[in-house]
């Protein structure tokens, strides 16, 4: 009956109860829309970070992430191809050189990784596959064949069928270079993925750099992100740890980690300053609620209604309201973020050299998790409840005899 | 045998830097089953005396024992259970929850008492069958006239059988025809329930049915009239 009753308190002013609804809608809509925005960006970072050659775990050889020079070369061993063999079905890899070097044409120089890749298995592994965008991708005959960034094309005002040439230091500690010709340009989500990397087959990177069967590293990709400590163990169990180091998506990317993080933190202060001005709003319609029925809660002490039972109606009237302003508010996020899926997320790229600069994607498109609601909706509903305890215990201390004489 | 008993009581209250005595030394005793009235003029502390009888204020000095039990003792949960199981109250402007129906209102004190919702939806509709409003029973206050809320705030006051009513001036707002039947519906149950009826009024038609008039002056009990008719 107390309930209903705070139901029907509630309706006694439609236009006011509105108003903090709204009030509390936006505010829970701005936390939870805030959260989905972030998760779709870390999200696209992490799946960017993973497919941009990162993968879900490397192998390497001890040293070679601090220092990726052609000094940290792995013998592609039996050992080595047994344990990739032993792996589920589902664990795609790649074998890969990966060197820094020079890519220059007749009027340009620029310093690039460049990638050796065996095309079927790399295609498996990155985004390199299905990035290119004029030419073909690189086939098993292409010795001599490059495939480069839009922009880097662009940069060097180069195009399909043309030449370039990539130097580098050898695993002799000569300068090696080779003539390769243009048969692919590939686009990526960053520029500077396109500007920085160049991909060549790789025995052809083995025979420029003299490293025989030798590889940079090894790139693995599970069925999902989060198993990649579980693939790393599996790894780890089976290969010499004191030579090579076996690394998960995380340690690979510790900017987005950290950023991940950072951001984390970020939220919870963005869902208080969201609180502290709803709280304010919530408080002041419940105050004036109180005042409003001063002489009505006064008759309800008169009549043997004991402080507590005042409190937990005045209560059960912000829990309503917290409720539907909460409801309301995953609802209108749901719907936001659907749009946006419909008409292809948030393009920022007018501000794409800025938002790139900060690791974000050109194009955000938000993530909605219904486990995402919990923190947000629990933070409004425990929060809201314990600031309505000022007006609800205002209320029940109404002296019943000043009450009744209030006009 | 008293169901309440007032002992020397005495009340002050601080208007800014000024004490006022409301009441100045009140000594009264009201038998069970009684049905007096408590009348003087404005400012005479009819209200008062009803209220300190209630446990609604706190007593300045002296003593009131309500049922056995001296109330000026008790806390203010204490209170509010004593009000909640022993006293039932008629106010002078009815006081009804107005977003609550009249069986809704009725049902709401049994509902403080913890009684079940089957047993307080029945005691309700039968008490407002008896008070004449068997039909109204799904109107909200705003929909019922003086005389009829006043009625549901009587039945409010009377469905958990309290040992006693203390009404505040509950004809003041009523027309004299209203106001009548209300006051015979009052003696009725009084004679009927042995319910203990307590009423501070001006009304001569109040003052006509009482047993026994208290006139108060000045926070001070001046007469006591028994009435014979």
């Amino acid at each position: 009956m107390l309930a209903q009753l705070a139901w029907r308190n509630l309706w006694r002013m439609p236009r006011r109860t509105i108003i903090i609804l709204v009030s509390i809608i936006i505010g829970t809509w701005g936390m939870v829309f805030m959260k989905s925005m972030m998760t779709g960006i870390m999200h696209q970072m992490i799946d960017n970070g993973i497919r941009t050659l990162t993968g879900h775990v490397q192998v390497h050889k001890r040293g070679y992430f601090n220092d990726p020079s052609i000094d940290y070369m792995m013998a592609d061993t039996k050992d080595l191809s047994e344990m990739l063999q032993e792996l589920p079905g589902d664990v795609v890899w790649s074998r890969r050189v990966k060197v820094p070097g020079v890519v220059s044409n007749a009027r340009h120089s620029s310093g690039i990784v460049i990638v050796g890749i065996v095309p079927e298995d790399e295609a498996r592994v990155s985004f390199i596959g299905s990035a290119v965008t004029e030419g073909r991708y690189l086939t098993q005959g292409d010795g001599y064949g490059i495939l480069i960034g839009e922009s880097l094309a662009r940069k060097f005002d180069t195009q399909v069928g043309k030449k370039l040439v990539l130097t580098s230091q050898d695993a002799r500690g000569n300068i090696s270079s080779g003539g390769y010709r243009i048969v692919g340009i590939f686009r990526a989500e960053l520029d500077a993925t396109e500007e920085g990397f160049a991909f060549i087959l790789l025995p052809s990177a083995q025979e420029m750099l003299k490293m025989g069967d030798a590889i940079s590293e090894l790139c693995l990709l599970g069925p999902h992100a989060d198993q990649a400590p579980r693939l790393r163990h599996r790894l780890e169990s089976r290969i010499d740890t004191q030579t090579y180091e076996v690394m998960t998506w995380k340690e690979l990317m510790p900017l987005i980690t950290a950023t991940l993080d950072i951001w984390d933190g970020f939220m919870y202060i963005w869902y208080a300053i969201l609180f502290i001005a709803m709280s304010f709003g919530l408080v002041n319609t419940m105050l004036i609620a109180v005042y409003e029925r001063f002489r009505e809660l006064g008759v309800l002490r008169a009549i043997g209604m004991k402080s507590r039972w005042i409190i937990a109606q005045i209560s059960i009237e912000a829990v309503w309201l917290l409720i539907m302003g909460i409801a309301l508010g995953d609802l209108l996020t749901f719907v936001s973020v659907e749009w946006l899926h419909h008409v292809g997320g948030i393009n920022l790229s007018a501000y794409a050299a800025s938002a790139e600069q900060m690791g974000f994607p050109k194009i955000i498109v938000p993530l909605f998790y219904v486990r995402d609601l919990s923190i947000p909706n629990a933070f409004v509903l425990f929060l809201g409840i314990m600031v309505n305890l000022y007006p609800a215990v205002k209320a029940g201390r109404i002296p019943p005899v000043e009450a009744m004489t209030h006009n | 045998m008293a169901i309440v008993e007032c002992v020397g009581v005495k009340k002050t209250y601080q208007q800014g830097k000024v004490a006022v005595d409301a009441l100045r030394g009140i000594d009264l005793s009201v038998d069970r089953g009684e049905f007096i009235a408590l009348a003087g003029p404005s400012g005479s502390g009819k209200t008062t005396v009803l209220n300190l009888m209630g446990g609604l204020d706190d007593i300045t000095q002296g003593r009131i024992v309500v049922d056995g039990q001296d109330i000026t003792r008790l806390k203010s949960s204490q209170l509010a259970d004593m009000r909640l199981h022993k006293i039932g109250f008629v106010f002078q402007s009815y006081n009804l929850v107005p977003v609550l129906s009249a069986v809704e209102n009725v049902e709401f004190v049994m509902m403080l008492q913890g009684i079940p919702r089957s047993e307080r939806l029945k005691r309700s509709c039968v008490i407002l069958k008896e008070v004449g409003l068997g039909d109204l029973m799904g109107r909200r206050p705003a929909e019922m006239s003086g005389g009829q809320q006043q009625r549901v705030a009587v039945a409010r006051a009377i469905v958990s059988e309290p040992a006693i009513v203390l009404a505040d001036e509950p004809t003041a707002n009523l027309d004299s025809k209203t106001g009548e039947r209300l006051l015979a519906l009052m003696k009725e149950l009084n004679r009927s329930k042995g319910i203990t009826f307590i009423f501070s009024t001006h009304d001569k038609m109040v003052m006509e049915r009482a047993q026994r008039i208290v006139l108060l002056r000045d926070g001070m009990v001046v007469d006591t009239v028994i009435n014979d008719r």
